[in-house]
This record gives C-alpha cells, sequence and structure tokens, in this order.
C-alpha cells in the first residue's frame, strides 16, 4: 500500500488519496483536506485488521486457522466474528445466492491465490465444480464469540468483507473528523457523516481500477454504492473463460448475462451483497431488486443497460443500446 | 328453626369465604405467571442456541429457515430478518468529475 497525492476536487477543497490494499485500489475522500492525514491512518488500521482477519491467502490470517479447526469452535476476534456474521446474514437475505461457503468452489476454479498470481491461461479444470455447502452450517455463539465451521468447508468473505472494510472505515472517519467521509474498497463505495451540499460524484465503470474513462457519475449523499461486474478478475482454463462471481448452487461461474451491475443502498454490504446477488440471479435480477426497492442499474453484455426502482433512467444508454426502466416494488 | 336474619348471616359468611378464595386464587395466578417469566428468562440466558425464524427470501437453494443466532452489530452491515431495508436517497446524476469510481474488482 502507498498513499497518492492529494488532489483537490473541482467542487469543494476535499481531502482524496488513493492507495493499494486487500490486492485492489481503496480510495479515501474527506470533507476537509486538512483531515486526510488522520483519516488515512484510520483506514490503513481498519484495512490491515481485516486483511489479518478475513484473507483466505495469507496462511497466518484468522480465518485461514478457522477453516483448519475441523469442526472444533474456535474464539474470533471481534473482527472476525463480525466479518462471519455479517456474511451469513448476507446469504439469508439474498436467499443463498452470495454464499461465504464458497471457498473451496472458488479454489476449484482456479482462484486459490491472490488474484495478481491466478494465472491468466491453463489446462482444463481437472474436476467438476463443487456446490457450496450452505452457510447455516456454520456455527455462531455470541456468547463466547466463537464460530465453528464444519471440516471440509472453507469460507470466503470476499463478497462482503471489503464493503464491509468500506462502511466500518467511513463510519470510523466520520466519526473522527466530525465531517464527511468517502471510502471505496475495490469498487464498493461507503459514504458516512453530514452529507455535502451535492454528494459524492462517484463514476460507474466496469472496472473500478483504472482510469475513469467516461460513463455515468452520480452523486451519493448517504449509505454504499457497490458494483459487481462479471467482466473484471476473468481467467481461463481450457476453452473456458471463468469469472470470480459464483453460483453457490452449482459451485460454478455465475450466469455471464450481466457484464455490471450497480446497487446503492444504505450500507455498502448491503449494496455489494445485492449486486453480487443480481449477478448469481441473472435474467431475473431487475424483477427482484424491483421488488425489494432497491435502486440499481444493470448492463447486460450486448450493452442494454436496465435500471430499477429510483435510480436515474439514462436517456441513451451505455454503448448506444437501448434502456429500460423497471419501477420500484414494495418490500414484502 | 333458622329465621331470615340467620339466612343473611349465613350468606354473608359465605360471601365473604368466597372472597378470600378468589383473592388467594389471584395471588397464586400472579405469582405462577411471575415465576414463569423468570425462569424462562434464566433459561433463555444461561443456554443460548441458534434461533428459527422465518426467512423473508425464497432461496431456492435448500436452506433451512435458521439464522445464526448474533446480529452482527457492524457499523454497516444489513438490516437484520424480514425488516425491509432502510430507505436512502437514491443516487441523482451530476456533472461532477467522479471522487471515486464503483465497479468490478480489477487489481
Amino acid at each position: 500500500m502507498g498513499g497518492g497525492p492529494l488532489v483537490k476536487t473541482e467542487e469543494r477543497a476535499a481531502g482524496v488519496t488513493h492507495m493499494r490494499a486487500l490486492g485492489t485500489k481503496v480510495t479515501l475522500a474527506v470533507d476537509h483536506d486538512g483531515d486526510l492525514r488522520v483519516a488515512e491512518v484510520a483506514l490503513r488500521h481498519e484495512l490491515a485488521a481485516v486483511d489479518h482477519a478475513c484473507s483466505r491467502f495469507r496462511s497466518d490470517s484468522e480465518i485461514q486457522n478457522l477453516s483448519a479447526m475441523g469442526g472444533r469452535p474456535v474464539r474470533v476476534s471481534e473482527l472476525l466474528y463480525e466479518a462471519v456474521s455479517v456474511a451469513c446474514l448476507v446469504a439469508e437475505r439474498t436467499g443463498g445466492a452470495v454464499d461465504p461457503t464458497v471457498g473451496r468452489a472458488v479454489a476449484a476454479l482456479g482462484y486459490d491465490r491472490d488474484f495478481a498470481e491466478v494465472a491468466e491461461i491453463g489446462e482444463p479444470l481437472p474436476i467438476q465444480p463443487v456446490p457450496a455447502p450452505g452457510w447455516w452450517l456454520i456455527e455462531l455463539d455470541e456468547r463466547t464469540r466463537s464460530i465453528a465451521v464444519p471440516p471440509g468447508v472453507s469460507l470466503d468473505l470476499g463478497a462482503s468483507a471489503k464493503a464491509l472494510v468500506a462502511d466500518r472505515a467511513a463510519c470510523r472517519i466520520a466519526s473522527i473528523t466530525k465531517s464527511g467521509a468517502l471510502v471505496c474498497v475495490g469498487g464498493d463505495v461507503a459514504v458516512s457523516g453530514p452529507p455535502r451540499d451535492h454528494g459524492w460524484p462517484v463514476g460507474i465503470a466496469v472496472d473500478s481500477s483504472g482510469p475513469f474513462e467516461g460513463g455515468p457519475v452520480v452523486s451519493v449523499t448517504a449509505g454504499g454504492l457497490a458494483s459487481s461486474s462479471t467482466a473484471v478478475r476473468t481467467w481461463h482454463r481450457g476453452t473456458r473463460r471463468l469469472h470470480h462471481i459464483v453460483d453457490p448452487t452449482t459451485g460454478d461461474c455465475a450466469s455471464d448475462h450481466w457484464r455490471l451491475v450497480s446497487v446503492a443502498v444504505v450500507s455498502c454490504v448491503e449494496a455489494n451483497a445485492f449486486s453480487t446477488a443480481a449477478i448469481v440471479w441473472g435474467e431475473s435480477a431487475p424483477d427482484r431488486l424491483a421488488t425489494i426497492g432497491l435502486p440499481a442499474r444493470l448492463v447486460r453484455h450486448d450493452g442494454v443497460v436496465s435500471t430499477v426502482a429510483r435510480w436515474p433512467s439514462e436517456p441513451s444508454a451505455e454503448m448506444g443500446s437501448a434502456s429500460v426502466q423497471r419501477a420500484g416494488g414494495r418490500w414484502r | 328453626m333458622t329465621t331470615p336474619w340467620h339466612y343473611a348471616q349465613i350468606q354473608a359468611r359465605r360471601d365473604e369465604t368466597f372472597e378470600r378464595v378468589r383473592r388467594v386464587f389471584r395471588w397464586t395466578v400472579v405469582a405462577a405467571l411471575a415465576g414463569a417469566a423468570v425462569i424462562t428468562g434464566v433459561v433463555a440466558r444461561e443456554i443460548p442456541g441458534r434461533s428459527t425464524v422465518a426467512t423473508t427470501s425464497n432461496s431456492g437453494s435448500g436452506a433451512p429457515a435458521t439464522t445464526p443466532a448474533s446480529s452482527p452489530a457492524t457499523s454497516g452491515g444489513v438490516a437484520g430478518g424480514g425488516a425491509p431495508p432502510p430507505q436512502v436517497t437514491p443516487p441523482a446524476p451530476t456533472q461532477s468529475p467522479p471522487t471515486a469510481v464503483s465497479g468490478g474488482t480489477g487489481f
């Protein structure tokens, strides 16, 4: 990780810096650039703590130790307990579409190390996909703050840990500085603190790590905005193109129906949960998101854009294709 | 020979006895309910376990309607159980240059 230069935005004297952590790009913005240094310290502390607790690629991480205990309950840190609890709640809320027990399935697809070290091209997969055993097998005991993971079950908190650290860090920074803060971890954005006059401008792009090269920009005043894409973090095994979003029911890569799904809701964890779930739900995602009433933008591989609930509709859709607007529904 | 005065006296004594029995009965019920509440509280605290709650979503994945007993006390997190997600101001279009980019997780 390395700190970046301060950048003044055009609207207001905000402080912005970029760094690398958790194998991806992290952006921090605060309302007043004088707060940037203390905010960066708080962010780095949160990132390091989550990496130590939740990384499935670090041999010394807490979660690796947990999976190796053969089903025995293990007392864990408050952070890991929170991360696993949140992951289980995400699984429940998404009807199992986003499940933390996909660890073995993801590894079986070839994503078994830090993504930078995953070979882009390789031999065909030697084994069939492994369905996720199911998040309900995880035993949580709040009283002793212990977790038991059955033998053979490997946890992957990739779908929720980055969003969780964004939420935690934004909240902590806003609390320390008493002003607005934005934290973006790998494209998952959390905003906390007193709202800015016109919100934080956030660009929507397939790949969050590169420079923004045009596309919709929306302002976010509070909560979270997260996107999931099947077009990044891809690799090839034999003739198959694979990506990192796994359907827990099959253990295989989720449908390629959507190229990019963005969801805005009250927290980054929830936004990430439903943007990932939408990829897994495939064609039915707009209707499901509309039923819940979550503002969302979905881009198909052929470029057709659908917007859901109160996400601003786009007069001309991305790549010149048509745009579809679905009305929001009531939560049932 | 029993006079009407006697009847009145017997009736008054009977009513008084009934009233005493009713009072005892009421206190017995109150005590029983309070005892049950205390015992339930103690058991719930000393023997925590998994709670079963109905899920709101149709998983289609065979997941049982159980959830980890604890709710996460997260700064962000997700709304628990079947609660509707709290409303947040939806994103609005803007012409400003972006401070951050939301997209797929690249390098």
